[in-house]
């Protein structure tokens, strides 16, 4: 082994030694050198790498399983009293839980990030977050939270609005289709899903909300899409 | 890879799953979040990873491949959002945020600024050999490319990153200097 093959092993494998490069590396004083960086790099490297964890993660992943074989178990209840067909039941038994219920899980949802800020957030920040997944905003009041998030593996903005009735949740998702619009209660929580562009809008609220028409009305009026 | 900490004794499903969550969950997210460029999403990615191991959890035969597993579905996740549409991101790492809750150095700091501005496809094998401990053909296996192009982009990737720390620490020719 040469020098350039020694030095081409260490970039290669973040300077962890074989028996060749052992031998190479205990009589070569110049390779010795580069070694001792290459080991101070390797250590920098795996701190930089190593991103702190939230707090609380691997509990929160523990508890969002336990969720599904329940919402697997009241579909299957549904599907047997509702009588659909065969293919229909096992679709429901199998398949991920209907989009209404994933919004309220993920609204619902501990998360070490997605709380409301004490103030409301600036709105080109806002504008910087929904422009990403092809929607604008106007006049939709008080943000106090907008970020990116997944619903069913797929993009979608997730945003905490404060109105002087109460705080929603609001779902803008690029690529959920909903035929046309639900409503329905799930889990002490109304929640009104419609089309809007290419994809859908969700809204979850406290159940017994009277304002939620009122607030539906505000987001159709405000969101618009550009894809 | 060495033996998996995740078999031994464990009968039932759900203690085999509880097991990778706790060994697993902690790299897989690092890994989500230099894929995916936003520890919200990253958290959620995790999330969808583990919840599709649990329903396909008796497919894992071997448990020794069970990392290698994990982050090939967390991989293929992330990759399940571009099939059909390519959001507009503007890169989201906050590593200014990072760096205040560690109290991390300046220098590492430094290094994830530089490890922004790799190539996706030189920064991704990097991060599977030093999050995951891959070899070369682990990380061929989770990319589904050769083990020479993995050798490749993980010797360009370290040595664009050597390059870019010299070039930050000398454009600052007053830094260390007492």
């Amino acid at each position: 082994m040469n020098c350039v093959e020694f030095r081409r092993h260490c970039l290669q494998e973040g300077a962890v030694l074989d028996q060749a490069t052992s031998e190479h590396l205990e009589g070569c004083d110049s390779c010795q050198r580069f070694f001792q960086q290459q080991t101070q790099f390797e250590s920098l490297l795996a701190s930089a790498v190593a991103l702190p964890v939230p707090e609380g993660l691997e509990s929160r992943v523990k508890l969002r399983k336990s969720f599904a074989p329940r919402w697997q178990l009241r579909h299957f209840a549904m599907a047997a009293m509702l009588l659909l067909s065969v293919g229909a039941g096992l679709r429901l038994f199998y398949g991920p839980a209907p989009l209404d219920q994933a919004l309220v899980a993920h609204a619902l949802e501990p998360h070490s990030y997605r709380e409301a800020a004490e103030q409301p957030m600036p709105i080109a920040k806002v504008s910087q977050i929904t422009q990403a997944l092809g929607a604008q905003i106007t006049e939709l009041g008080d943000i106090r939270y907008a970020g990116h998030c997944r619903i069913h593996g797929r993009l979608a903005v997730h945003m905490l609005v404060n109105t002087d009735m109460g705080r929603y949740t609001l779902f803008l998702m690029p690529e959920q289709s909903v035929e046309e619009r639900i409503s329905q209660q799930v889990e002490g929580h109304r929640v009104v899903m419609f089309p809007s562009g290419k994809g859908s809008i969700g809204l979850v609220v406290p159940a017994g909300s009277d304002w939620v028409e009122t607030t539906e009305e505000q987001v159709r009026r405000a969101v618009s899409w550009t894809i | 890879m060495s033996d998996s900490p995740v078999s031994s004794g464990m009968s039932n499903k759900q203690e085999r799953y509880d097991a990778l969550v706790t060994v697993y969950s902690a790299d897989l997210f690092r890994y989500a979040m230099w894929l995916c460029r936003n520890r919200s999403m990253a958290e959620d990615l995790v999330q969808e990873t583990f919840l599709r191991a649990w329903k396909s959890l008796h497919s894992l035969r071997d448990d020794k491949a069970a990392k290698t597993w994990l982050f090939t579905i967390l991989r293929r996740e992330n990759a399940r959002q571009y099939e059909r549409f390519t959001p507009g991101f503007v890169d989201d790492y906050d590593f200014d945020g990072i760096a205040a809750e560690e109290d991390q150095n300046e220098q590492v700091t430094q290094l994830r600024e530089s490890m922004k501005m790799l190539a996706d496809e030189y920064r991704e094998p990097l991060t599977l050999q030093v999050i995951g401990g891959y070899s070369s053909k682990e990380i061929a296996e989770i990319l589904d490319i050769n083990p020479g192009t993995v050798n490749t982009r993980v010797f360009r990737a370290r040595k664009q990153l050597m390059e870019l720390m010299a070039a930050g620490q000398s454009s600052n020719p007053l830094e260390g200097v007492k």
